[in-house]
């Protein structure tokens, strides 16, 4: 499979359509400061929840984005089916990719997709992902699961990179000629990969619960990479099951704090048809659906139509 | 019963041959992807490896019995395998004409064994 022809780096350097990269490095106070210049006019407290709608206007064409979940489990798909409704385009997307990234591909606002995989866990290939990438319609960095970690983990850390050994003696190499590697400075003189920290602009993730100041809780077996995704990003937003005045529970499960989120909104049932148990499970016999529309045009433009056109509302009501 | 019922099937074989992969493994994160590595990863486990560990394919260490042994979620199985205590065996989910996508491809992601 031939790459797209580069664009240069696809990591950091690519992110320079937008201002977010400078307002990251006002750091700490220039966050809410940040966000009262733009978005909401005349500004909004912090401790209100937002509409998805409202999170994103505060997005732009050209921006890097992060989607937590992985691949069809407890994925932000209100906050994605929100920048369906929106003319953003142009949009890097880092993510363990599911519908997620199908959705975004389908639609043609993703440029490029970071990513290690794109599936749909029981359907093991995301079909819209799959027909783009055959069509030659994406552009694609694809990396070892375990890379893409790193890269989070050396952009929460502002690092920028961290050395790891996935993607040795492998295509990824290959397939991302501007990966370098670096050797150690100890006795051991080892090589090893630098992975380039993967900086995102925004980052969305969904909750199965969340107070309005940002703090935000999981109830099913697996974190995901939802807090590193937050942390890589100049800006955080949270969608959730439920919005509750405090979080109840185990404080292990609290994976989110309000330094880390920029905005909550509340949408039930908001990562169908994907996982979020323990609240609900896939929506199986939807995604069946979803794959079957993926693979004709025109069985496609069907179900967007009957599904993808209106607002939540409207989607909600229709998959009941 | 005549000869061929009793010849082993080309799964079975299969299975058996990947069984062997695990052997003497000792206690590591076995992770097959697809059916065939997942029933050689739990005929290697019931036989010759009894200490390999064995996900539900979501975020859980689990028995024999299907049973909870432990906690495993993504960023832990990460980080046994960097750990090197991780044995991985998968296959392709596509392989194009010239058959060499099996090579580089990655897994079939979040297959139900991972």
């Amino acid at each position: 499979m031939s790459e797209p022809s580069a664009r240069g780096v696809a990591w950091t350097e690519e992110r320079g359509t937008s201002d977010e990269g400078r307002r990251r490095s006002e750091g700490g106070m220039g966050r809410w400061v940040g966000r009262r210049q733009r978005g909401v006019p005349g500004g909004r407290p912090p401790g209100v929840a937002l509409t998805p709608d409202e999170i994103v206007a505060e997005l732009r064409d050209g921006m890097t984005i992060g989607i937590g979940g992985w691949g069809s489990r407890r994925k932000p798909m209100a906050l994605v089916r929100a920048i369906l409704r929106a003319p953003l385009k142009d949009l890097t997307i880092v993510s363990y990719a599911g519908p997620d990234v199908g959705l975004l591909v389908a639609s043609g606002q993703a440029r490029r997709v970071v990513t290690g995989f794109a599936s749909l866990d029981s359907i093991p290939l995301e079909p819209n992902f799959r027909r783009a990438r055959q069509a030659g319609t994406v552009e694609l960095t694809e990396l070892d699961e375990g890379m893409l970690h790193w890269g989070l983990l050396a952009a929460a850390h502002r690092l920028p990179f961290l050395p790891i050994r996935a993607g040795l003696g492998s295509g990824v190499l290959e397939v991302n000629p501007e990966l370098r590697t670096v050797r150690s400075p100890y006795s051991d003189e080892e090589e090893l990969v630098a992975m380039p920290a993967l900086r995102l602009d925004v980052a969305l993730v969904h909750m199965n619960r969340a107070d309005a100041r940002g703090n935000g809780q999981y109830l099913g077996p697996d974190p995901y990479f939802d807090d590193l995704f937050c942390l890589a990003a100049a800006r955080a937003y949270v969608s959730c099951e439920r919005l509750v005045p405090r979080l109840e529970g185990s404080p292990q499960t609290m994976l989110l704090n309000r330094a880390m989120v920029h905005g909550v909104t509340e949408t039930p049932n908001g990562a169908h048809f994907t996982s979020c148990v323990p609240d609900y499970g896939r929506d199986e016999a939807f995604q069946k659906r979803y794959a079957v529309a993926a693979a004709d045009p025109r069985e496609w433009r069907r179900f967007a139509a009957a599904y993808l056109e209106s607002d939540e509302a409207a989607y909600q009501k229709a998959v009941q | 019963m005549s000869g061929p019922v009793n010849e082993p099937t080309r799964a079975e074989v299969c299975v058996v041959a990947c069984a062997e992969a695990w052997r003497g493994d000792g206690a590591i994160l076995a992770s097959p992807m697809g059916l065939i590595p997942s029933l050689g990863a739990r005929l290697a486990r019931l036989t010759f490896a009894p200490d390999l560990l064995l996900t539900d394919g979501e975020a859980c260490l689990v028995d024999d019995d299907g049973r909870l042994e432990g906690w495993l979620p993504y960023a832990k199985v990460f980080t046994m395998l960097a750990a090197g205590r991780r044995h991985v065996m998968m296959g392709a989910a596509q392989i194009d004409r010239p058959a060499r996508a099996g090579t580089r491809r990655r897994r079939p992601a979040g297959a139900s064994t991972r």
